[in-house]
This record gives C-alpha cells, sequence and structure tokens, in this order.
C-alpha cells in the first residue's frame, strides 16, 4: 500500500524529456522512494507507470511499446522454466524490457561446455548454480523485476504451486524430457506457453494455448534421442530462438496478438531460411 | 512427379542433392522416406507445402516436403 504521499513524491522527482508526451523517473529515485515508502521495487515501478510516469531506463521502447504496454508487462508474472541457453537470453530479454516478476527454474550448475552459448554463464561461475547467475544478472540489469528461484529441475508435483501464480510460461528445457508434462500443466492451468527447442543449425519456436495444436510431435522420443545430443547447440541459434520466444511473450503480456499459435516457427541457420509452419 | 525436399537437424545428410526427388505419381511422405533411406522411426513430424500432414497423405508434383527428427535442445 502507498499512501498519497508517493504519488506526490514520484511527481516531484519525475522530469520531462524533450520529444516523450509523459514524465520519466530515474532507477535511483524510485528504488528511493520504494525504501522511504516500504514496498518492492517492482511494485514501486507498477505504481510508477499507473500514474503516467516512465521509468528512464524503458524511454527508448516507446512507442514500439506504449506506457500501458509496459505497464502490463510491469505487472506481469513469467515462469521460465530453464536458465540454460534459451532461459539466458530470455531471462536477459525480459528483464531488460521491463517484465515485473520472474519465476526461474533449473537444477543445473554452470559447466565449461554450456560458455559456447549460455550467456549466464562466466568462467567464474563454473560449477555454481545456474538460477543464481539469472537472479543475480537481473538485479544487474534492472532492480525493478522481482526474480524468486526454484533451485532444482521441476516435477510433475511443483507445477500446481507455480502454474497459478504465473500469467505465461516459457519453456527453455534443454532436452525432450519434462517438456510434454510442462505443456500439458500449462494447459490445465489455462496458462499460455512459449516453447524454444533447438539442435544445430536447427530452430523452433510455438506459443500454446489451452487446446491449441502443439508441437509435442517433436519431442516423442527418450531423453537421450533429441537431436541436439548427436548436433550440440550453437550460440547464433539459441539466441534466435530465445529472441522469437521473448518476442511472443512480450506480445501475449501486453494484450497484443502472438503469431505463432498453431504454428511452429522454423530457423534454418544453415541456409538463413525462417518460415511459420502450420501445426 | 517431382518434390522439394528439405531434413532438417540430424536427417540433414538424407537431403537429396540439389533438394529435388523425382517420384511416382501418387507417392507419399512414406514413399518419400523409404526412398531416402531415412529410419521411419527418426522422423518425428513432417511439413508438406508448410502444413503438418501424416506420412501417408497423397503428394503433388512441386510439393514442398520438410522431414524432421526429435529436437529438444535448449
Amino acid at each position: 500500500m502507498h499512501p498519497g504521499g508517493f504519488v506526490r513524491e514520484l511527481a516531484r522527482h519525475s522530469h520531462a524529456l524533450d520529444r516523450y508526451p509523459f514524465p520519466c523517473i530515474q532507477d535511483v529515485h524510485l528504488l528511493e522512494l520504494a525504501r522511504k515508502y516500504s514496498i518492492q521495487p517492482w511494485q514501486a515501478q507498477v505504481n510508477a507507470l499507473e500514474n503516467q510516469i516512465c521509468p528512464e531506463r524503458y524511454i527508448r521502447n516507446y512507442k514500439t511499446m506504449s506506457l500501458d504496454m509496459q505497464l502490463d508487462l510491469a505487472r506481469s508474472r513469467v515462469l521460465v522454466v530453464g536458465a540454460g541457453g534459451l532461459g539466458g537470453y530470455v531471462i536477459e530479454l525480459l528483464v531488460r524490457s521491463g517484465a515485473g516478476q520472474l519465476t526461474v527454474a533449473d537444477g543445473d550448475e554452470f559447466e565449461l561446455s554450456n560458455l559456447n552459448r549460455q550467456i549466464l554463464g562466466t568462467r567464474d561461475l563454473t560449477g555454481k548454480p545456474k538460477v543464481e547467475a539469472a537472479r543475480k544478472r537481473a538485479m544487474d540489469i534492472n532492480p525493478f523485476t522481482r526474480v524468486e528461484t526454484c533451485g532444482t529441475h521441476l516435477q510433475p508435483d511443483d507445477l500446481p504451486g507455480l502454474l497459478p501464480e504465473t500469467d505465461l510460461v516459457l519453456d527453455c528445457l534443454g532436452g525432450v524430457e519434462f517438456r510434454q508434462e510442462l505443456l500439458q500443466a500449462a494447459g490445465l492451468h489455462h496458462r499460455p506457453l512459449v516453447t524454444g527447442f533447438v539442435a544445430g543449425n536447427t530452430g523452433l519456436a510455438s506459443t500454446v494455448f489451452p487446446g491449441d495444436q502443439s508441437p509435442a510431435a517433436f519431442w516423442q522420443a527418450d531423453r537421450d534421442q533429441g537431436a541436439e545430443i548427436a548436433l550440440g547447440n550453437v550460440a547464433y541459434t539459441v539466441s534466435m530462438i530465445a529472441t522469437i520466444q521473448v518476442r511472443e511473450a512480450i506480445h501475449i503480456l501486453t494484450g497484443q496478438d502472438p503469431c505463432l499459435r498453431n504454428r511452429v516457427f522454423l530457423a534454418d541457420m544453415h541456409k538463413c531460411s525462417f518460415q511459420s509452419l502450420e501445426l | 512427379m517431382q518434390v522439394q525436399v528439405s531434413c532438417y537437424a540430424t536427417l540433414s545428410p538424407f537431403s537429396p542433392q540439389g533438394g529435388l526427388v523425382d517420384l511416382d505419381p501418387g507417392s507419399t511422405p512414406a514413399d518419400l522416406i523409404r526412398h531416402l533411406e531415412i529410419p521411419m522411426d527418426e522422423v518425428k513430424i513432417i511439413f508438406v507445402n508448410g502444413k503438418s500432414a501424416d506420412p501417408s497423405t497423397r503428394l503433388n508434383d512441386q510439393d514442398r516436403v520438410g522431414i524432421f527428427p526429435a529436437v529438444g535442445g535448449g
């Protein structure tokens, strides 16, 4: 809760910027107000946007994203399952864009072989939990994104506790395992899911709302049989697909139309060819 | 008749030279997969002209066929 004093101080600490039809507020002032009024930074960001005051860090999102869309994103709660190749880039882009609350689940620790593509991985973090890297990276980029972590591989029993508190699921799993269970659970809880899956030069992404056609046929294999086992994963395919996933997520969270319902985006990074296929 | 074929990920080595295959009229994706000697159990999903299709679908001249194995990396 914030008394009227908070709103008055928001206005006092905001400033006009040339060419923008709303006042802005700098991080330092918004964080100070959050501290003073004992509210979480993500909540202070929501309050600022509700009062048509834009945190200055998002100024270049405008006009691609209106202030109302920025508010939708600030209010959003996203579950990111996997903080490896896809998940790292997904978290990076969501946090920079202004997503309000992320829950990040991954039970892995960084290995040297992750560093070819996983943006959260650095030399000093080898052997350290990926979710801790995600939390630190998010805080370093944007203190107005609240990050909760789950440092274990999600199990089916975990999902009924997580999904009701989530607006959208990002499936950033590594391997075919658990993808179908996650998709089914998201459907049962009436939550949209945006999935990405890659192997070598082949990258795919799809958006699934409850009842939609799904790309689950791609995952019909034992855990050691996905093409990624033989082909590995490279940075340019992984980051391309993560980008498409975030494009879909932000459009959904801000009330715009997703492109990939009942479809799968295919990036053939060998031929530099991109298609949207009908499921 | 002639169809244009793209095989992806681990199936990429089965892609025909020039991407084109001559098939008997009335052939299906299953016939095409046999022709290319792709192990059927490695094929998980097929697209014909950009739309998911059954292996028993009847193909037509100049159709575009995409053949995928299991993909799940991240």
